[in-house]
């Protein structure tokens, strides 16, 4: 720990174990010990939402200006109204931050503040890796979109602004992160970041990796299979190849339901997976239903599905955790095999109505341009 | 030097007159109207040794059985964590130990005494019966006490007299005279052999009266003002939930309720979503069992109770590895619950049957008596993997994976549908 960790914080947040967060979550939860009131927090990552919500809002608002007020509510509500959304934030998960500061950073990005939604984006990613999934769709999105002020824009621009975005999302990530390792030393690293890398998620979750992985940690490191090593490898060969739709319609809207896409996508095949993930891709729903061709009649049956195969884990998770019953396998694994396979055709769903959205005629003409 | 002791607590007056014989050698000792406590004591004296000593060793192994602790204790017994323990107070703890501020503890369910003693010193007198004994074992710089307890069987007699290999043989048969929380008067008789006596003759056998402040006060079971019970609320799932009815237990300004407990490395506790005192050792909040096995045994905690309400401490058990079955394994652990209170004696921590010393007393103030309110075996069942499973499991997570790939990949790069096209040649 720096010498000068003292004049900051008394200790390191790295002193409660389990905390595997950036230490500015904990100055933002000082307020906590200032008032001695524990549940301060809860209602901060509250207002978050709240904040969220009203950012939804404003861009949908800007992305379709004729949107009724009826609508907007109803799409707002999706978000805002969403027990699980509330549920989450106030049982103490600071995902509702998280995603405040990936909606602000659209909403830069929407507005042609380029710097700006760079230092957020670079901020959201100091918070938790995974938004760093993102970088290759809204790199597409800043140099091939042609809207508003980007209409007709030369090259050289589109370079600028890339570059713009980049540098500054950059320099927020080595400034956050080199001020964290200068106070509290390798532990914000290692604890932060590098922990993602070695941790073994034996616990069960939501995960179709979660048994293997459990088997898994229960052996020697040479005799661990080869399918439990190399988990990451189908969960990028997904993800970063959903941002050719963008490539191919690099509009705002399109960008959104890519970037909801990728979060889906990687939730769907990360290698621990609890409620809170969900979070992180519901916040776009609003955006994303706001041009869905998705018939209401399939939009149920795709929340059926969500629903029922989440609940069949639930029901085997409860017969593990509170009744002691030996639910691993069959239980437990096909809770997990049965929300994969039903996250994966909604996902097929999404992906389908995602190249619905109609391509600006003139981002085509300007492409070819480009090209 | 080897000094021999032995204390027999007969119930009753009666008893001795009428279950007890001696002549020259020998004192018979039968019980004949129930079980009768026996305790044992060695005090060998190694220090004429010539072999090299660690004279800063102060060391206590206690073992208490599992099966056997169900029995009340009486007024001649300290209060022993159940199973093997070893404390000590070192400089260089073992890597297995649990570590807190007042000592180093090692905790085993079998009995390992061989390889914690002192290499010189011999043990050839004692014949180790851990089935059937309680011991409390202290090994200072020159001195090993060894005190044992056991059960003389109705019926059957105990025939004492001095070894002689022993220097010092000494037998004591007494009965509680009177007792409360604060005194503890025993009386009876007390028979010493001469020194080296070579003929084992007995020297002396006088009536004598004991009176010494009890440490450990175990509650008469048939007093139903203090009964407690220590429950697991049911279901028992992966955080086991521990029940402490102490609404009979009204505050006293003296005396504090506390639980405590040896944890095995399955259970643990969270310190931060409870309140314990303190946990020492293993406390990691995620790991699997499989992956502590190389540190502490396990963890010693130490909860506050409130008095006249039902506590409850919420425990959590960790993964364990793959086994063969289904069937879940049982973790068991031996949660007691204590009234600790002050006292103005100051001679409570020695008496002629034992002494505070290394264990769980250590945490308190000298002048603490602890009431044992209840001790109970408590049983979490843990379930884990088949290991037979695992191919199913290999092969089905490949098989999801591979056709979510397709799947997907079809749906990314694949054909776009004719209302997209429309749009665009618009």
């Amino acid at each position: 720990m720096g010498s000068k960790s003292s004049q900051f914080v008394n200790g390191s947040p790295y002193q409660r174990d389990t905390y595997r967060y950036t230490p500015l979550l904990s100055w933002l939860l000082v307020p906590n010990h200032y008032f001695g009131w524990f549940h301060l927090g809860k209602l901060f990552f509250v207002i978050y939402d709240l904040l969220t919500g009203i950012l939804l809002l404003r861009i949908l608002r800007k992305l379709i200006p004729d949107i009724s007020d009826l609508k907007l509510t109803f799409l707002g509500s999706i978000w805002l109204l969403n027990p699980m959304v509330i549920t989450i934030s106030t049982r103490g998960n600071a995902e509702s931050l998280l995603c405040f500061f990936i909606m602000l950073s659209l909403y830069y990005l929407q507005e042609g503040h380029y710097w700006l939604a760079g230092v957020i984006y670079g901020l959201s990613i100091h918070f938790k890796i995974y938004p760093i999934i993102y970088c290759s769709s809204m790199a597409i999105y800043i140099f091939y979109n042609d809207s508003g002020s980007n209409k007709n824009q030369t090259v050289s621009k589109r370079f600028k602004d890339l570059f713009v975005v980049g540098v500054s999302t950059l320099m927020t990530i080595i400034l956050l992160g080199f001020i964290m390792y200068y106070i509290y030393g390798y532990e914000f690293l290692d604890q932060a970041y590098f922990y993602h890398l070695y941790r073994t998620d034996h616990r069960h979750n939501f995960s179709l990796w979660n048994m293997l992985l459990y088997y898994d940690s229960a052996k020697d490191a040479d005799s661990i299979s080869y399918l439990s090593k190399m988990a990451f490898l189908p969960q990028l060969l997904i993800v970063f190849p959903l941002s050719y739709l963008e490539w191919i319609n690099a509009t705002f809207m399109n960008l959104v339901n890519v970037i909801f896409l990728q979060t889906f996508a990687f939730v769907i095949f990360n290698k621990v997976c609890t409620s809170q993930y969900f979070i992180w891709y519901l916040v776009f729903l609003p955006i994303v239903l706001s041009r869905t061709t998705i018939t209401g009649k399939k939009g149920i049956m795709m929340l059926f599905v969500w629903v029922l195969t989440q609940a069949f884990w639930l029901s085997q998770g409860y017969y593990l955790e509170f009744e002691g019953k030996n639910a691993f396998y069959p239980g437990i694994f096909f809770g997990a095999v049965s929300f994969f396979i039903g996250n994966v055709w909604i996902l097929g769903q999404f992906i389908s109505d995602a190249k619905e959205i109609p391509i600006d005629t003139c981002n085509c003409e300007e492409r070819k341009k480009i090209k | 030097m080897l000094k021999e002791r032995v204390a027999v607590l007969f119930p009753t007056a009666e008893d001795i007159g009428k279950c007890s014989t001696h002549n020259d050698t020998h004192v018979d000792v039968k019980a004949c109207v129930k079980d009768v406590v026996v305790q044992k004591r060695w005090i060998l004296d190694y220090s004429i040794d010539e072999s090299p000593r660690d004279p800063d060793l102060i060391r206590r192994i206690t073992w208490k059985n599992g099966i056997i602790q169900s029995r009340k204790s009486t007024v001649i017994e300290p209060d022993l964590n159940v199973g093997f323990n070893v404390y000590d107070k070192s400089a260089n703890p073992a890597a297995n130990a649990v570590i807190t501020p007042k000592f180093d503890v090692i905790h085993s369910d079998t009995f390992e005494i061989d390889q914690y003693f002192p290499s010189n010193v011999d043990l050839a007198f004692i014949t180790w019966d851990p089935e059937n004994c309680q011991y409390d074992i202290s090994i200072f710089d020159s001195e090993v006490h060894i005190v044992e307890y056991s059960i003389l069987k109705n019926n059957t007699t105990l025939s004492f007299t001095k070894e002689n290999h022993v220097n010092l043989a000494e037998i004591g048969i007494f009965y509680v005279d009177s007792s409360d929380n604060e005194d503890v008067n025993l009386s009876g008789l007390r028979c010493n052999w001469l020194e080296d006596a070579i003929d084992n003759s007995i020297e002396s056998c006088l009536k004598t009266t004991l009176f010494y402040n009890p440490a450990f006060i175990y509650n008469d079971p048939f007093d139903q003002s203090s009964n407690v019970s220590i429950e697991l609320a049911k279901p028992i799932g992966i955080h086991p939930k521990i029940t402490v009815d102490l609404s009979s237990c009204p505050a006293t300004n003296d005396c504090e309720y506390y639980f405590y407990s040896q944890l095995p490395v399955e259970i643990f506790v969270d310190k931060f979503q409870s309140s314990p005192v303190f946990v020492f050792g293993q406390a990691d909040l995620e790991l699997p069992a499989y992956k502590l096995r190389d540190g502490p045994w396990g963890s010693e905690t130490l909860f506050k109770l409130e008095p006249g309400q039902l506590n409850e401490i919420t425990l959590h058990s960790r993964y364990l590895e793959p086994t063969n079955s289904y069937i879940q394994t049982g973790i068991d652990f031996y949660p007691k619950i204590v009234k600790a209170c002050d006292t103005i004696s100051n001679r409570i921590a020695n008496n002629p049957f034992y002494s505070k010393s290394l264990g769980p007393e250590s945490y308190f103030t000298e002048n603490t008596l602890f009431y044992n309110l209840n001790s109970t075996k408590l049983t979490v069942q843990i379930a884990s993997a088949n290991i037979n499973d695992y191919f199913k499991v290999e092969y089905m997570t490949l098989l999801c994976i591979i056709l979510a790939m397709f799947y997907l990949i079809q749906k990314i790069f694949g054909y776009n549908k004719p209302s997209t096209k429309s749009v665009k040649t618009d």
